[in-house]
């Protein structure tokens, strides 16, 4: 009877890791804030709340956020993330403390800084990019990551 | 920073003011309900080999294959524009029971409504500035006023068609102008008006509910405090109220806007005149040999004239329609508007009448004389064909024809115009 049991306890068990894909060593979360500003006594005040109320023309923050979960430093970190449909990345906002941020206008085929992205038009003809052409962010994290650390990495964008 | 002083402070955070956005204020807005999703992808080695890249999730994931979005939802926002059209006062006339201004609604918000229409007759002491002109003020009541959506947005008013007092469904304009509701403001002005005086009337449009009916939907409620997260696929979108001051409207953040328009009135002063003249006799034997000092007699003919002016000092245009005639029978009508002297038509066999018109300001054809047959139907100007006698009938709306370009419309005379009408007469 017990090795009857066993052997079904084994076969569930290896059921159960076939099924169950391998965690890997990064936990990466992305957190959307609206962007506010009240008027308090005459002075502007500007903070980040959780995005219940948002209507077009409302400023949103997207921060990334990065942790290592494993034992050992991870290396050779890149983050990607589409410029959300329904919104324009606002200009000079991407951020990460030890990013290289370049940017794409191709849906993610090819990244440039901004300053040499271009735009070709059905005519051939050639404009630099603008803010509003961004499809596509991707910021190269150059140091490692500790154990146990965690690392961001964030943009704004306007709804349309 | 400790509020503990500023025991009101909480009552102050009502003032909530959107940020800006650098895109157009007028580009058209992501429909109400739509959701917002982002996923990023993060690629790392360990110890100098690659691993399989993860995607986010709204709470943190660590299993490639395993990211979900992280989501919002558009909610709803209101914003209204109305626009008078024409900038300039309606002229009218005292006693007239439907006079017209019109307006346009915009639908600024990104998810349609129905709209309150409402129009109010303004007190004296309302200005409205037309163009260029000097500042009218309102001097009178007007006896009614209702505003009217134009259903069937012909741009006309129509008393059977548009007959409904709010506005249905209207759609969002993307910032092209190119949507909107046209509103008629109708009003009925009293007798007692005098020349010159002015009576001003604001129309106010407020975004209701649309409940996909001929019915004006419910009042919006805009979303008090921070709303409600609704990345489950929410269909209670909140609200928030986002329009401004505007010229006319002094309450932002209200689902309202206002604009307002006016009337003048004017009048003419037209005053008709006929005068007959002996013309000319011709007498058998004599050939066609005038003679001086032609007498009313048997054979001889008389000529009529008919002069229709809008005096110089009126303060509008008269619009003429038609004017008629009778020959006594003792008279019949000469067929030819012959010329004194020679006997011959004037203009052509057949052609008994001449119209010239005079005017103050240019206008087509203005001082040239047109001739009209004796009793063709079609051309504006017959005599019934009576051997004796009979009527004669001028259609004032083909005789003076419209002149776009002059600023005319058919039948009309400026103040300072005047028609002319000529016929001569034969004694029998």
């Amino acid at each position: 009877m017990n090795i009857t049991r066993n052997i079904y306890l084994l076969a569930l068990m290896f059921i159960v890791s076939v099924n169950t894909a391998h965690a890997g060593s990064i936990e990466i979360k992305i957190e959307v804030k609206k962007v506010e500003v009240t008027t308090v006594y005459g002075e502007k005040k500007v903070r980040e709340v959780e995005a219940k109320t948002v209507v077009p023309g409302d400023e949103l923050l997207y921060t990334i956020y990065f942790k290592n979960v494993d034992r050992v430093p991870v290396d050779n970190i890149e983050i990607t993330d589409p410029v959300p449909k329904a919104t324009i990345y606002k200009d000079g906002s991407a951020f990460g403390s030890g990013t290289d941020i370049t940017f794409s206008v191709d849906g993610g085929k090819t990244y440039a800084r901004a300053d040499d992205l271009t735009v070709t038009n059905e005519k051939g003809e050639t404009r630099r990019a603008q803010a509003a052409d961004y499809t596509d962010i991707k910021w190269i994290f150059r140091p490692k990551l500790a154990p146990g650390k965690t690392g961001t990495a964030s943009f704004r964008a306007i709804v349309k | 920073m400790r509020n503990s002083n500023l025991p009101g402070f909480r009552q102050w955070l009502g003032v909530v003011m959107l940020m800006c956005a650098s895109v157009s204020a007028h580009a058209i807005g992501t429909t109400t309900n739509t959701p917002v999703s982002n996923r990023a992808s993060i690629s790392y080695s360990v110890g100098g080999v690659a691993q399989t890249p993860i995607d986010s999730s709204p709470t943190g994931n660590t299993i490639p294959g395993a990211g979900a979005d992280t989501t919002f939802y558009v909610d709803t926002k209101v914003d209204v524009n109305v626009d008078e059209q024409g900038a300039v006062l309606i002229q009218t006339a005292a006693g007239v029971t439907a006079a017209v201004t019109t307006f346009r609604v915009y639908n600024n918000s990104n998810a349609s409504f129905d709209f309150q229409l409402t129009a109010t007759d303004l007190d004296s002491g309302a200005t409205w500035p037309a163009g260029n002109d000097t500042t009218p003020t309102a001097t009178e009541a007007l006896t009614s006023v209702t505003a009217y959506w134009d259903v069937n947005g012909n741009g006309t008013y129509e008393p059977g068609t548009d007959n409904i007092t709010h506005i249905n469904s209207l759609a969002v304009d993307d910032g092209s102008l190119s949507t909107y509701a046209t509103v008629f403001v109708v009003a009925s002005i009293p007798g007692g008006y005098a020349d010159g005086e002015i009576a001003l009337v604001d129309l106010s449009a407020t975004a209701r509910t649309d409940d996909a009916a001929a019915t004006l939907g419910g009042a919006l409620t805009e979303t008090a405090g921070a709303g409600t997260l609704d990345n489950t696929g929410g269909t209670v979108a909140d609200v928030v109220f986002a329009d401004a001051v505007t010229t006319y409207d002094a309450a932002a953040r209200d689902a309202t806007d206002t604009d307002r328009g006016g009337y003048e009135i004017v009048s003419a002063q037209i005053s008709i005149q006929k005068t007959v003249a002996n013309y000319w006799w011709h007498i058998d034997g004599l050939g066609n040999a005038s003679v001086a000092n032609p007498q009313s007699i048997p054979g001889a003919y008389v000529r009529y004239t008919i002069t229709v002016s809008n005096d110089v000092a009126a303060t509008g245009s008269a619009t003429l329609t038609t004017i008629s005639d009778t020959l006594v029978a003792t008279l019949a009508i000469d067929p030819d508007l012959v010329a004194s002297g020679t006997g011959a038509a004037s203009n052509a066999a057949g052609d008994g009448f001449s119209v010239t018109y005079t005017t103050a300001t240019a206008r087509t054809g203005a001082g040239v004389a047109s001739y009209y047959t004796t009793t063709s139907s079609a051309d504006g100007l017959d005599h019934d064909g009576s051997a004796t006698g009979g009527n004669i009938t001028a259609t004032m709306t083909t005789l003076l024809p419209a002149d776009a370009g002059n600023g005319y419309v058919a039948g009309e005379l400026k103040p300072g115009d005047s028609v002319t009408i000529i016929f001569n007469a034969i004694i029998q």
